[in-house]
């Protein structure tokens, strides 16, 4: 049953029947006054008492209808919508800014919600309309043109204003973003603050007048409507035809534009919501992201690898090159250099993220470019999953015991994490510090048994004890695997032995 | 929460001029609206019971009110937004004035996402909820007030009818309110939880490519979202109830008062007082009116909810934080006075070299944010100007003349002198468009290149005291030796006072200062 009502019709249907219900019984209301107050003998007063009531009972009824089943349409859509997004992302990494996922998932929300915001709220108007226009024909015929005027001046007003709102909406994201921008720059210099003659501040009046101007075209179609709804009653009451006096159809037309003041607005009412989905449906539908080509080569299983060479590299942003590089097992490769000098990127393209940057070859042989996802690159700031820790540390195989996570917590440091594998961490849950994340990352990697391991600044933001603990766990791994570690910083008294440094290089 | 509050509550006190004029020109446009109601009753009883035209009286009547109602809106829509684009600049100004003397710290606590949602987020709705809900508040108290007295006085039974519905629909909303509100917060928190959940897979996006976990995570988001619309369709089913109960009591009057005085002209039912049918007429088209308002209310209470919220996080950021009494604070007046003494004592000419150290995390970086503070804001020491170079090199988005002179204007050939002293001449003449190139998003500076520009930025200023708070960090251990000599070299002529962890060379300095772990200071 509850698959045939979650239908889009259905949600559709009976909220339009709400809107539908609710005009009628006012126009019948009145009528009825109407026809009471100038009733002749034999007037049937009780079947239109009783449709009245009828009326008023579906009038509540499809409302509290549309409620439930336009949200519960609402959450369907969510799902599908947030479903579909996902799977189109699969291999793709996201190289919007900071706040691309939490716009795309108030993205989805708009898209989801574009059925029960504007869709029927659009469409109870237009119906609506109509309606009226039929029921003018059929009442009061004289009054059927300057209906049938009203309703094409309003629909013409609505897209003209429709058009206008859309130049605005556009301006309204450009704003945004610049100011988004200027608030980042503004903040990020704060060290820079004391050096100005003047502190430079934040100015956001740009940003809110064109909100307040998308608000105003709201109010002016809403004037418009006023005014165009208050000619039309004052037309209907003021050209009723001699024939007419003292029949109580007579209120209908009145009564129509006077409610129309009512259930149109809900049309201007509803523009920025439809404005807002377009825009919405448009970043859902062009997400920036790199699309990753797994290396698909089965070469790789069958031989374990001895050694890595990378040649034509080159680094995104930089106008030098680099030198080729190799790596065996046994022997780590270290990656120096500055901040900002290219190491992370150097590992992403080790890894095959961007394989037009780099050619690879594995134990001598030319490989297809592709992204290595078995082997593991721990990034420099990596994050968590919004899960257990226990899950986050079973990512890469799902049939690990607690003791075998347990024991590599204990190997990185974090033996204090080993009693609460199933709390949650990440996200609102319990936050672990940069250092710690970094070797909870680690231990990640290290779980997975990966053929060549890349590690990204391993050191930074430890204290000496962690950094030689940790040194000491990537020497023992590097004996029997492909390791690479870059890093800026040094453990004291360790012979790193291969070295590159790109500051020399680049 | 209840700091938010009292903080809403006062803004409120505050702008209540504004919000009386809001109120007022709402009451206008209802009033004109009630008028159109009475004039179209009135026509009606003209057209239909007299058989006439409407009178000039009526036509008048009409029409001044039909502009009058249009009039309002218009000016209504106007100044409602005009006061709110006033009041968010108020805020804004303060938080401003407020963010001019913070610390960096305080803004680093916060991530750039959430201080974007201040200003694109918690400034409007604060606004939103002062000059539409607050005034709604009052208004679907007053509106309904004066309704029920015009029709009790036209007739007393249908007004006491409505009298004695009307408290029955608070009593009703708290009833199903009470219990709703906390399960409508409850399907918010689940909505956005949900939300997080999401937003957290598509951050982790590398994450999953690397862990080939993205169809696993597909199941569950898809497993979360199943669970969370059948959990949430069982709250909300009862949820709808106290949100349908005004439709209910709207439409269900409008019925009955329609089928009552029809009755009553018919005279099938006789209560003992008789209705005009341009009595009746109002009535039925007035009756709405009781309810909308209140109806309005309801659909704009969700305002409350994120102005409660949006406030917490706004008053706390324009409420300037108590002065900490702790040891840092004492070792800063500590190092000011000896900054003080030594920069008095010694002949002009000689300048002091400190060399600062300490365990990490000790407070090194507090003290001389704390000590930068000071000798901003209190100018002592013959107005001796201060400069500090941090952890980090800042490049502005902008061209490489803004990045080294800021908001201040030099001429272009101490500007290329300073930047020749600290080994960027050549770097500069690869710059396609030379001082004028534009930085970007990405700037072409290496981590090296990106601490002399800063240094650069430095020197150009006129200052006593340069504060350096590790100005190596980042950099290899060759780097750090030619940038710190760099420095040596340049900065001669200044007070200087040096956080490192790295080595430096002890004849440099005249003066060692160390930091305890309590954050005590030795001088």
């Amino acid at each position: 049953m509850t698959d045939r009502l979650t239908r889009p019709w259905f949600s559709f249907g009976i909220g339009v029947i709400h809107q539908i219900a609710g005009l009628l019984l006012v126009i019948f209301a009145t009528w009825f006054l109407a026809a009471c107050a100038t009733a002749t003998v034999g007037f049937n007063y009780m079947l239109p008492a009783v449709a009245i009531r009828a009326l008023a009972l579906t009038r509540i009824a499809s409302g509290y209808g549309h409620l439930w089943w336009g949200h519960q349409r609402l959450f369907v859509r969510l799902r599908q919508t947030r479903s579909a997004l996902f799977a189109r992302l699969k291999n793709t990494i996201l190289t919007g800014n900071a706040e691309l996922e939490t716009q795309l998932e108030q993205d989805t929300l708009s898209v989801a919600g574009a059925w029960v915001n504007w869709l029927v709220q659009h469409a109870s108007v237009v119906l609506g309309l109509l309606l009226c226009q039929v029921i003018i024909i059929i009442f009061t015929p004289h009054d059927a043109l300057i209906w049938g005027g009203f309703a094409l001046t309003l629909s013409l007003v609505w897209a003209m204003l429709l058009w206008q709102s859309y130049a605005v909406v556009r301006a309204l994201v450009s704003t945004q973003t610049a100011l988004r921008n200027n608030i980042n720059h503004t903040l990020n210099s704060a060290s820079l603050w004391h050096l100005y003659a003047q502190v430079p501040t934040i100015s956001p009046a740009r940003y809110w007048q064109v909100y307040f101007q998308l608000q105003g075209q709201v109010q002016r179609g809403i004037v418009f409507l006023l005014v165009l709804t208050s000619a039309g009653l004052v037309y209907t009451l003021t050209h009723i035809p001699e024939d007419m006096l003292g029949n109580a159809l007579l209120v209908i037309p009145s009564v129509i534009f006077l409610s129309a003041q009512d259930w149109a607005v809900v049309g201007f009412q509803a523009q920025p919501e439809l404005l807002t989905f377009q825009q919405s449906q448009q970043r859902l539908q062009q997400t920036p992201g790199v699309v990753l080509k797994p290396d698909g080569n089965n070469e790789l299983s069958a031989d374990r690898i001895q050694s890595i060479q990378w040649s034509n590299i080159s680094l995104p942003f930089r106008q030098k090159t680099c030198p080729n590089i190799q790596i065996t097992i046994g022997m780590p490769l270290w990656i120096t250099g500055s901040s900002g000098v290219g190491k992370s990127s150097l590992l992403e393209i080790m890894q095959g993220m961007y394989p037009k940057y780099a050619l690879c070859q594995i134990n001598g042989h030319q490989r297809h470019d592709g992204f290595h996802n078995s082997w593991q690159l721990v990034q420099q700031h990596p994050t968590l999953l919004y899960t257990s820790i226990a899950d986050n540390l079973r990512m890469g195989d799902a049939t690990l015991t607690d003791e075998q996570l347990q024991q590599i917590l204990c190997a990185v440091g974090l033996n204090k994490l080993t009693n609460q594998i199933n709390s949650w961490i990440g996200g609102s849950a319990r936050q672990l510090s940069g250092g710690e994340i970094k070797r909870f990352a680690l231990a990640r990697a290290l779980l997975r048994q990966p053929e060549v391991l890349l590690i990204d600044e391993p050191f930074e933001g430890l204290d000496s004890h962690n950094q030689m603990r940790i040194f000491a766990l990537i020497s023992d791994y590097a004996t029997h695997h492909c390791v690479v570690i870059a890093t800026h910083l040094f453990p004291v008294n360790v012979d790193q032995g291969l070295t590159l440094n790109l500051d020399d290089v680049i | 929460m209840k700091l938010s509050q009292d903080w809403l509550v006062k803004q409120s006190v505050e702008q209540r001029p504004a919000l009386l004029v809001v109120l007022l020109l709402q009451c206008a446009y209802i009033a004109c609206k009630i008028g159109v109601l009475w004039a179209l009753a009135v026509g009606f009883d003209a057209l239909l019971i007299q058989h006439q035209s409407l009178s000039v009286e009526t036509l008048k009547i009409l029409l001044v009110n039909s502009i009058g109602m249009s009039v309002a809106y218009a000016v209504l829509a106007q100044v409602r937004m005009r006061l709110k684009m006033t009041y968010q600049l108020s805020i804004h100004q303060q938080l401003s004035k407020v963010l001019a003397q913070a610390s960096q710290h305080q803004i680093r606590a916060q991530s750039m996402y959430s201080w974007q949602q201040v200003w694109l987020q918690h400034i409007p709705t604060v606004a939103n909820y002062l000059f539409d809900f607050v005034v709604q508040k009052w208004l679907s108290a007053l509106v309904p007030l004066v309704l029920l007295v015009i029709i009790t006085s036209i007739n007393w039974l249908i007004g006491v009818a409505l009298i004695l519905t009307l408290p029955l629909l608070p009593i009703f909303m708290i009833l199903v309110g009470k219990g709703t509100a906390n399960r409508h917060q409850a399907h918010f928190q689940a909505l956005a939880d949900l939300g997080t959940l999401f937003a957290d897979r598509l951050r982790n996006s590398k994450l999953l490519a690397q862990f080939q976990q993205h169809d696993t995570q597909a199941k569950i988001l898809d497993k979360a979202s199943a669970a969370y619309n059948i959990k949430t369709m069982h709250v909300l089913t009862l949820a709808f109830v106290s949100s349908s109960l005004l439709d209910f009591f709207s439409t269900l009057s409008i019925a009955i008062i329609a089928v009552y005085i029809g009755f009553s002209l018919l005279g099938e039912i006789d209560f003992g007082i008789s209705i005009q049918f341009v009595d009746g007429m109002f009535i039925l088209l007035v009756v709405p009116l009781l309810f909308a308002e209140l109806k309005r209310l309801g659909q704009l209470y969700h305002q409350k909810e994120a102005a409660v919220a949006a406030s917490g996080v706004v008053q706390e950021l324009i409420t300037p934080p108590n002065e900490e009494k702790d040891a840092s604070n004492k070792s800063v007046l500590t190092a000011i006075h000896r900054v003080a003494v030594l920069m008095v004592s010694e002949s002009p000419r000689k300048k002091n070299w400190i060399a600062l150290t300490g365990p990490s995390g000790a407070g090194k970086t507090r003290l001389l944010q704390g000590m930068l503070e000071r000798l901003l804001n209190t100018p002592l020491l013959h107005q001796s100007k201060v400069a500090m170079l941090t952890q980090e090199s800042v490049i502005l988005p902008g061209s490489i003349r803004e990045n080294v002179c800021l908001d201040r204007e030099y001429p272009t050939a101490e500007i290329i002198h300073v930047l020749t002293q600290v080994g960027l001449a050549e770097w500069l003449l690869q710059q396609p468009q030379g001082l004028a190139t534009l930085m970007g998003d990405y700037p072409p500076l290496s981590g090296g290149e990106a601490r002399r520009l800063a240094l650069a930025r430095v020197m150009l200023l006129d200052v006593d005291i340069v504060m350096l708070d590790e100005p190596t960090a980042f950099l290899t251990a060759q780097l750090h030796t030619e940038i710190s000599t760099l420095i040596h070299n340049v900065l001669q002529d200044k007070h200087v006072i040096w956080v490192s962890h790295k080595g430096l060379p002890a004849t440099w300095f005249n003066e060692q200062w160390r930091i305890d772990d309590c954050g005590e200071l030795s001088l």
